[in-house]
């Protein structure tokens, strides 16, 4: 049956031109001038310039606009696909454990402890190019993994629901990665609570110095393509996809669920691990974060509009990043804040996830389908044989 | 160790874990609704920030507390009329849903108060009201009574007269009959004529309802302002704090008061020379350990070996 | 005879959203008063058509003409304004609410806000007098019997004013002695001037109780007839579209060593009940032993443990000479020689969303051809599926079909494929033919009688008696957890027979049973 697919198209693509609209419409009212004017005026200001906003949130990322005309815009670009890597990864991550249907969403805080623990490696492990790198993203990996464990083990040994765990776990690895950068590795010279530098040997090498496109994009390409081969190519892959699709035929099959429950939910903790370390190995060179960055929860939505299928998770966040750049372009010319982003990513993930949304639509071509093929079956005849 | 204690079993502390647990029980209370329909709602934590939000808002725009109470309420329920038309109507996965609706609240309130204020931390510059407390006369005069009994925010008051009230509707009422019933097996319900979609549909508005409360107490009580992301994981406690108590309001209510009360001491702890990081994260770890501790009796009360529930239970499916 | 005509139901076709047509151009006309038979196989679209009539499905195209006016019956509520009430296949009850709460479900008496609890009772109490249909009106469901649980359906229905009462497939978990006092109720009840529309697919019933008859076969209606003008032959050449012979062929038993034995097996359910008190038994090579009973008497909990889901109080259990740890899973069972087609396929025997092929291999992928090196071989995983499509005549077009697509036999079918395949010495067949149409269940039958002649052994658990008495070596009884009979020779009982000691009326010595 295609039609599944192609509806399952249509309504990502209708779902994200509902939400660009809603977008609209707010940052229409948003720019409606206060100013003491007729109204007509007020609306065709309005008008002018959220279309002005507009244009900078739907094409900031590439063009550059000036006076004299459009020209690409090369920091845009980079800094368009830097903001994919790490969401492509704990896309990755939030991918395996929706797969065999473990809502684990502890991804977030996953990528916040493993940076912050592999923040000391990458401080104090003397560089040397490649070994290091690879030491501190291990390291991240381990924290990810290990503290995914907890989680996956209350849900696999005692049923404890695993997505209340794992978001409590948020908070705490939250508190405790904050606690680790300000206690042991903060930089006092700094004004604000940042880490010290990392090492330069054991930065990611860069593609562009100016403004700092690194390889990360091709780390997570590779982790995509690695993630893909385990999950749909082998044995293990297979075992996660039979306890999502149904636990107890699983179980019944011979497969020992309790130990691929906790096993998936530690596997997509090490890949969501890296996910923060990435980002400030390439781009940052110190952590310096304050609020977690949400990294985890974008994999959730980036998962869910790829319906957890590996190979379309760089383009789910690469859409993602394509519109929280152009947003926070739109934010630097306009007054509209960039986090109008969430609102449309709600929308986005409410109507893709939608199952009966255009189900009517869908339910004719099957009719037709079905009725087509009816045409063609010949009526029982009494006496015949199976 | 005996300052702590002092700390810790003074009549105030009591006072300040009666205040703290106000927004979990009343979250709470709405997650036994909701997952006694079948639903469960895991956009408390939304629908609390974004009353928390509108109350601050309208009362600080329009100057009146009534507005935003009114307000308040009616957009937190609407919040969760959103979730279930998506789960119930349009068949979008709940939990998926609740989470598209959280991340709405989060990123929804910043944007929103960013374009009201002009700041996206706080509401520091919006002069907004708050729900009075309540003095109760006689009483008040009591020692320590009074101090414990009197003097609360009125939604505290509210609060906890709703476990009394939620009680009784989901036990000795038609609509909570009709919950129950199509939480167990909607199609019965469906059977006999009860429109499942439409009770659902109540029942998660009711939560939204009553999330919506502890929302306004957040804002308009608690502190006097509104900060982003100020719910800071107590839809989820509250959450933790149903699946403790199981579908009776009584037991909710102890689960609500024991996480409430942690929360309070790791207030307490705070004079002490233990780092902020840890006190606030006690809440999440004592919830997460007690979370452990039941779901491990219950396995071993039941004897189940594997994930899925392959106990044999009654024999009606 | 026109103006006597309750119901008309016009050229109504349902396609379901998997695209499965499931009535083609549908026709039924059942007049007051009459006791209306629905015939047809399994799958034949008789539960779609009166889920339609009853308003828990929407007809793709048609329309229904109710007491002389066309009506929209676009849910149960509106089914049961017009007074239709629907008596469903599988119960539609709330286990944990009280017989009275689950019939006042809706229409609640109240004293203020509260319901009015003593109200409800007397309600219930009159109303069960009045139909002279007794139920036990403070005890909770999940405590009642089947045929009480029948008995709460019925007059949840006629409390709701129904005039016209729709039974799916009511005998199927009656004993025959429960299946005698339900006809003589119904009787009762169209002697009130109520009008049954009764599905089933046992022509005795038929005979014994109908007035009329309209038959389905794969979706389409064949005919309409008085039942006294029409011979069972004949309808059962309507219902199935040929000469019905299905008697399956089989030599005496051979049996030989024993495959496996169960030794004072015990369980307690969670709520409490002693549901296996102290079970011993063997199964030999060649040989197939039926285990008939009254569901709930402690048949899921034997299989369960059997296979190793759930963990077995006390008792020893032993498979291919192989003693199974307390502690097992049920891959340790298979490992030790095991298939299981379990009784609710689409709980346990598939994954719904996967493939055809993926849901074959699901006990075997970790061996060779299918990978290696813990590196999956779709290809050969494909064409193994490809194989056992055509080996078990599964009606598709391909091994990459989702399993949600096919109709129940045909899922059936993938389940029996993959437990037929798998090798093992011993099979347990749990309802295997539960819900499928004739030509699918005839199949899985003699594939069951197949593997006893090539010397292996089958437990045939089985709420369909005639299959049992048909198909089985040997039949124990189970009732209350416990083994009230054995029968050594199959040929010489039937139904009645059976039901007897189903229903606790009889039960045997130990001598009488014999060595087990
Ligand atoms: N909800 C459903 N969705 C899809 N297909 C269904 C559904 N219910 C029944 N079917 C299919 O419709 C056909 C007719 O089923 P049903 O009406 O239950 O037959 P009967 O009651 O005569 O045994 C079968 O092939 C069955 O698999
Ligand atoms: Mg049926």
């Amino acid at each position: 049956m295609k039609a599944d697919k192609r509806f399952t198209l249509y309504r990502i693509g209708i779902s994200v031109g509902i939400a660009l609209l809603i977008g609209y419409i707010i940052v229409f009212i948003a720019s409606v001038p206060s100013t003491d004017i007729a109204f007509m005026k007020k609306m065709k200001e309005a008008f002018d310039s959220a279309n002005e906003a507009y244009k900078y949130f739907l094409t900031g990322a590439l063009v550059r606009w000036r006076f004299t005309g459009a020209a690409f815009n090369q920091s845009g670009f980079i800094q368009w696909i830097n903001e994919a890597v790490p969401i492509i990864i704990t896309g990755l991550a939030v991918s395996m454990v929706f797969t065999a249907k473990q809502f684990n969403i502890g991804a977030e805080g996953q990528m916040f402890l493993g940076a912050a623990v592999a923040t000391a490696v990458a401080i104090y492990f003397p560089g040397i190019p490649f070994i290091s790198t690879l030491l501190v993203i291990l390291t991240a990996m381990a924290v990810g993994a290990g503290f995914a464990s907890i989680p996956g083990f209350m849900k696999a040994k005692l049923k404890a629901s695993e997505m209340v765990t794992s978001l409590m776990l948020n908070y705490v690895a939250f508190f405790m990665g904050l606690f680790i950068i300000k206690t042991f590795l903060r930089d006092t010279e700094a004004g604000s609570l940042v880490s010290l530098e990392f090492q330069q040997q054991t930065m990611l090498p860069l593609l562009n110095e100016r403004y700092r496109w690194h390889i990360g994009i091709f780390i997570a390409l590779g982790m995509t393509v690695l993630v893909w081969f385990i999950m749909k190519k082998t044995t293990w892959g297979y075992k996660v996809k039979l306890i999502g699709d149904n636990i107890k035929f699983a179980e019944y099959s011979g497969i020992n669920s309790s130990k691929m429950v906790f096993q998936v939910q530690v596997a997509a903790g090490a890949v969501a691990g890296s996910a923060g370390i990435i980002e400030l190995l390439g781009y940052h060179g110190r952590f310096l974060w304050l609020y977690s960055p949400g990294y985890g929860w974008d994999g959730i939505i980036i998962a869910t509009l790829a319906r957890n299928n590996p190979l379309f998770v760089p383009l789910a966040a690469l859409f993602l990043s394509y519109i929280r750049v152009g947003a926070k372009i739109m934010g630097r010319y306009t007054n509209i804040a960039p986090e109008i982003v969430a609102i449309l990513q709600a929308v986005i993930i409410l109507l893709v996830t939608a199952e009966a949304f255009l189900a009517k639509w869908k339910q004719r071509s099957i009719n037709k389908e079905a009725t087509q093929s009816e045409t063609n079956d010949t009526p029982v005849q009494v006496g015949e044989v199976r | 160790m005996n300052e702590m204690f002092q700390g810790i079993l003074s009549w105030d502390f009591i006072a300040s874990g009666i205040r703290v647990t106000t927004p979990i029980l009343l979250a709470a209370l709405g997650a036994l609704i909701a997952e006694s329909a079948g639903t469960p709602n895991i956009a408390l934590e939304g629908i609390m920030l974004i009353s928390a939000f509108i109350g601050v808002i309208v009362s600080g725009f329009t100057g009146s507390l009534w507005l935003a109470i009114i307000f308040g309420v009616i957009v937190g329920t609407l919040m969760a009329a959103i979730l279930a038309y998506f789960a119930l109507k349009l068949k979008t996965d709940i939990i998926l849903a609740a989470i598209a609706l959280n991340i709405f609240a989060s990123g929804g309130t910043i944007f929103f108060l960013a374009m009201l204020t002009g700041d996206k931390g706080s509401s520091a510059s919006v002069n907004s009201l708050l729900i009075p407390n309540v003095t109760i006369p006689i009483i008040d005069k009591i020692p320590i009574l009074g101090d414990i009994l009197s003097g609360h925010h009125s939604i505290t008051y509210v609060a906890i007269v709703l476990i009394f009230v939620v009680q009784y509707m989901m036990y000795k009422t038609p609509l909570g009959l009709r919950i129950r019933a199509v939480g167990e097996n909607p199609d019965a319900a469906e059977s006999v004529g009860i429109s499942v979609v439409k009770t659902r549909f109540i029942a998660l508005m009711l939560s939204g309802f009553l999330a919506s409360l502890g929302g306004l107490f957040l804002s308009m009580g608690y502190v006097s302002w509104f900060a982003r992301d100020m719910t800071a994981g107590r839809g989820w406690i509250a959450l933790a704090a149903q699946a403790l108590g199981g579908l009776n309001a009584f037991g909710v209510a102890a689960g609500s008061f024991l996480f409430g009360f942690t929360e309070a001491v790791s207030y307490s702890l705070q004079i002490f020379d233990i780092p902020y990081e840890f006190t606030q994260s006690l809440p999440f770890i004592i919830t997460i350990i007690v979370l452990g501790i039941y779901a491990w009796r219950k396995v071993k009360a039941s004897g189940k070996l594997n994930v899925s529930n392959s106990s044999v239970g009654p024999t009606e499916k | 005879m026109a103006d006597n005509c309750i119901l008309e139901m016009k050229n109504i076709w349902k396609i379901y959203p998997n695209g499965v047509v499931a009535n083609k151009d549908m026709n039924l006309k059942v007049n007051k008063g009459e006791i209306h038979a629905l015939l047809g196989e399994n799958g034949a679209g008789k539960s779609t058509l009166m889920k339609i009539l009853f308003g828990i499905e929407q007809p793709t195209k048609g329309e229904i003409i109710y007491e002389g006016r066309q009506v929209d019956i676009s849910s149960p509520h509106k089914a049961i304004e017009y007074g239709i009430g629907m008596v469903h296949q599988h119960f539609m009850l709330v286990p944990s609410l009280t017989v009275a709460e689950n019939i006042i479900l809706g229409m609640e008496p109240k004293k203020g806000l509260s319901i009015d609890i003593d109200q409800a009772y007397r309600f219930v109490q009159e109303q069960s007098d009045l139909f002279g249909l007794p139920v036990p009106s403070k005890e909770k469901v999940k405590d009642i019997s089947v045929g009480m649980k029948q008995r709460v359906e019925i007059i949840k229905t006629l409390v709701r004013g129904a005039n016209l009462i729709i039974l799916d497939e009511p005998t199927a978990v009656l004993t025959p002695q429960e299946t005698v006092d339900l006809f003589n109720a119904l009787k009762n009840l169209t002697e009130k001037g109520k009008t049954i529309i009764f599905i089933t697919h046992k022509l005795n019933e038929v005979k014994e109780i109908a007035d009329r008859i309209t038959v389905t076969r794969r979706g389409r209606v064949v005919g309409t007839a008085d039942v006294k003008d029409i011979s069972e032959i004949e309808m059962s050449k309507m219902m199935v579209g040929r000469d019905v012979d299905i008697r399956i062929e089989k030599e005496p038993a051979q049996s030989g060593e024993k495959l496996m034995e169960i030794n004072d097996l015990e369980f307690t359910r969670t709520d409490g009940v002693k549901s296996l008190k102290g079970i011993s038994f063997s199964l030999r090579e060649g040989e197939i032993l039926g285990v008939a009973g009254v569901e709930g008497n402690g048949q899921t909990e034997l299989v369960q443990i059997i296979t190793g889901i759930i963990p077995r109080e006390k008792g020893r259990i032993k498979l291919n000479q192989v003693e199974l740890p307390k502690i097992t899973d049920p891959g340790f069972c298979r490992d030790a020689g095991l298939s299981h087609i379990p009784s609710d396929r689409m709980e346990r025997g598939v994954a719904a969303d996967s493939t055809i092929a993926e849901n074959i291999i699901s006990d075997r992928f970790k061996k060779v051809p299918f990978s290696k090196n813990g590196v999956i071989k779709w290809k050969e995983v494909y064409g193994f599926g490809e194989e056992m499509i055509k080996e078990f005549d599964i009606r598709t077009d391909s091994a990459r079909t989702e399993i949600k697509m096919l109709s129940g036999g045909n899922i059936q079918k993938v389940v029996v494929a993959r437990e037929f395949t798998a090798h093992s010495k011993i099979t347990i067949a749990d309802q295997p033919t539960r819900g499928i149409d004739v030509a699918a269940a005839d199949f899985i039958r003699r594939r069951l009688v197949k593997e006893r002649e090539n010397n292996l052994g089958v437990l045939l658990v089985s709420a369909d008696l005639t299959e049992l008495l048909e198909v089985a070596d040997r039949i124990i009884v189970l009732f209350k957890g416990e083994i009230v009979a054995h029968f050594k020779e199959v040929k010489q009982i039937n139904e009645t027979v059976l039901g007897e000691y189903m229903l606790g009326i009889k039960r045997m010595s130990s001598e009488e049973m014999g060595d087990l």
